[in-house]
């Protein structure tokens, strides 16, 4: 399998059904990389610290990308954003925020907290598929992503 | 002594000195007076005692002769004596031998005086005796008479009396020259303190004058007239540096009042505009949700007929979606409803009434009667509640939403739910009451996210669901009560929400 096929994606999505789409977009766009998905924000930092459920490593692979909702129960994307890049752990992985909101505060404030992109989630599947497909193909195969310490 | 007060400076001068002058002359001559008299009757009974004396020695003779017609010769010569007024001649058995009187009217008395010298009112009577060789063969007396001296005295008095009044006259001559040297400075003084008075005129000053006590007291006199013309200047200025502050102020009142007034109307003018905002929105609202909520019943419904008709025809993974969308579209219809109720909360009106809070949480009870029964969930009220001033159907709200929740978030195996007042009673007076749970509890850092509208701490399916505006709700109903909603909770342990009325 290439590397980049093997690398998880993180999907921290609250919404069942908003989960589903991005499932069915992965796999429309032909990609096999292992999804995780966490349906809160806590449930995220959990995975990514490894605490928690997530305490055994191999239920808790360090992602390579992760794709971040904004709105959340509990601890909501922004905190797990700003949380994720303060971490020196955690901040070399690319952050993708994916959201249905367009409000430029939140878009200034996500990079501010050092998001490396902003992406508004398309409302058709098509688009979600296109979206998605395109950033599988920049993120895996133009760019080169750090070396997971 | 009073009289003489009210007289002015210079007659109070003038009859000091012309009185104090005559009065010493009066005491002078008086006892000049008194004294010449005394030394006069001294005289007097000297010359009459050496004159007896004479006439008694020339009489030896006579008595011893028996020859009183030689006696009488001898005291007829007395006549040239002006003064003896009568004077006998005695024998040894004190009977009278020879007698002579200026005055036939006068006789001498029978027998001698008794005492050598006496005075009585008629004159001084001498007695003497007549002696040969060392014996007493017989007594002579002479009385003399006071006339001259009682001429004399007058001649005196009348002359004093005039040289008095030429004193006086004199005295009132140089007095009236010499008493200037005091009152004319005085005067002076006098004159310029009127005028000062009189004038109001600070500016003018006495002369300077003599050295003494008057001279000072101008100096004084002066020096109080500088100070007061120094202290009215002050004054003055004073005066003049109050009005301007006084201008400057009243200046920047009326500006601040006019600055008021401006923001005054400015608030006016926003206000209506908000009221202007709040109608709009109003109807936004209504017509938003009315709008939205047309595709959604078609999505709902058609959804439904799919499920309906097509059951058959599609597999057990079809339906489930199909199911789904129907959950989803009724999901949305939730949501904007709370949204247009959360909206009219904000700006409907509130009927106020005295609120028994027993009575309506019995209510609200009563509505959940059955879930509480599901849950097996013991509700607890240890005290009676108190009646209170609030809208009865948004208070009951608040409660209904309260209890919602705690009954919801609770994982216990004997969940109870606690509905009491709290104390200490706030600052504003009114009672504070409190809904408590021993469910799952609220972390310190979610307690104020928990009131943001649609805002859930868990995925939407757990702990039974729920829009995540039921807390907002609660918050938007209290604070248009005046009154103050908040959360204490120990995760894991439990949650107490408290929320205070005012009084």
């Amino acid at each position: 399998m290439p590397e980049h096929e093997s690398q998880p994606i993180l999907v921290v999505e609250d919404s069942p059904e908003d989960w589903e789409t991005t499932w069915r977009a992965f796999q429309r766009a032909g990609l096999r990389n292992p999804l995780v998905r966490c349906a809160t924000g806590d449930e995220a930092l959990d995975f990514l610290h490894r605490r928690g459920r997530y305490q055994d490593p191999d239920s808790s692979p360090r992602p390579g990308i992760i794709l971040l909702d904004l709105n959340l129960p509990g601890t909501d994307g922004r905190e797990v954003l700003q949380e994720i890049k303060a971490e020196e752990t955690l901040r070399r992985i690319p952050v993708i925020v994916l959201t249905t909101s367009c409000d430029s505060r939140d878009i200034e404030a996500c990079y501010g907290a050092g998001a490396n992109s902003y992406i508004q989630k398309p409302v058709d599947l098509e688009g979600l598929i296109q979206a998605i497909q395109r950033l599988h193909d920049y993120w895996f195969e133009v760019v080169i992503l750090p070396k997971e310490s | 002594m009073g009289r003489l007060d009210e007289l002015s400076i210079r007659r109070k001068l003038i009859a000091v000195i012309a009185l104090g002058s005559v009065i010493v002359l009066l005491l002078a001559n008086a006892a000049l007076f008194v004294w010449d008299s005394l030394a006069y009757r001294r005289d007097l009974q000297e010359r009459l005692e050496s004159v007896a004396e004479i006439a008694g020695r020339n009489s030896t003779a006579a008595i011893q002769f028996n020859d009183p017609a030689t006696a009488t010769e001898l005291l007829a010569s007395l006549e040239t004596q002006p003064d003896v007024r009568w004077a006998a001649i005695y024998d040894g058995d004190d009977a009278l031998f020879a007698g002579y009187a200026s005055n036939p009217a006068l006789e001498p008395p029978p027998a001698p005086p008794a005492s050598s010298v006496a005075t009585s009112r008629e004159g001084v009577a001498i007695a003497r005796p007549i002696l040969l060789d060392g014996r007493r063969v017989g007594t002579i007396a002479v009385l003399g008479g006071l006339d001259g001296l009682y001429a004399r005295m007058f001649r005196r008095a009348l002359t004093i009396g005039l040289v008095l009044i030429a004193a006086l006259l004199t005295a009132l001559l140089l007095a009236q020259r010499l008493q200037r040297v005091i009152s004319e400075p005085i005067l002076r003084l006098a004159r310029v303190a009127r005028a000062v008075s009189a004038e109001r005129n600070y500016s003018l000053r006495a002369p300077a004058g003599t050295r003494d006590e008057v001279g000072q007291l101008v100096g004084s006199f002066n020096d109080m007239l500088a100070q007061i013309q120094r202290r009215d200047a002050a004054l003055l200025a004073a005066k003049e540096t109050l009005e301007e502050r006084v201008e400057e102020r009243t200046a920047q009142l009326q500006q601040e009042l006019g600055e008021r007034h401006r923001a005054e109307q400015e608030l006016a003018r926003r206000n209506e505009e908000l009221e202007q905002t709040n109608r709009e929105l109003d109807d936004f609202a209504y017509i938003a949700s009315h709008d939205l909520k047309e595709p959604l019943r078609g999505i709902h419904n058609y959804s439904q007929f799919l499920l309906e008709d097509y059951a058959d025809r599609l597999d057990e993974e079809g339906r489930v979606k199909l199911r789904t969308l129907i959950r989803l579209s009724r999901r949305m219809e939730t949501l904007i409803d709370s949204l247009l109720h959360y909206s009219r909360l904000g700006r409907g009106d509130l009927t106020f009434t005295n609120v028994d809070v027993n009575e309506l949480l019995a209510e609200v009870l009563d509505l959940h009667a059955m879930t509480l029964r599901e849950k097996r969930i013991d509700v607890r009220v240890p005290a009676r509640l108190p009646v209170v001033r609030a809208d009865r159907d948004r208070l009951g709200e608040v409660l209904a939403n309260l209890i919602t929740n705690a009954v919801k978030y609770n994982d216990k195996q004997e969940p109870w739910i606690e509905i009491g007042t709290a104390e200490p009673a706030t600052s504003n007076g009114g009672p504070t009451f409190y809904v408590r749970d021993n469910g799952i509890g609220i972390q310190d850092r979610h307690l104020d996210t928990v009131f943001r509208i649609f805002k859930r701490l868990h995925s939407r399916d757990e702990f039974g669901g729920g829009t995540g505006a039921g807390l907002t709700i609660v918050r938007k109903i209290i604070d248009r009560h005046q009154g103050r909603v908040w959360i204490e909770s120990r995760p894991g342990e439990g949650t107490t929400v408290f929320f205070s009325l005012p009084a």
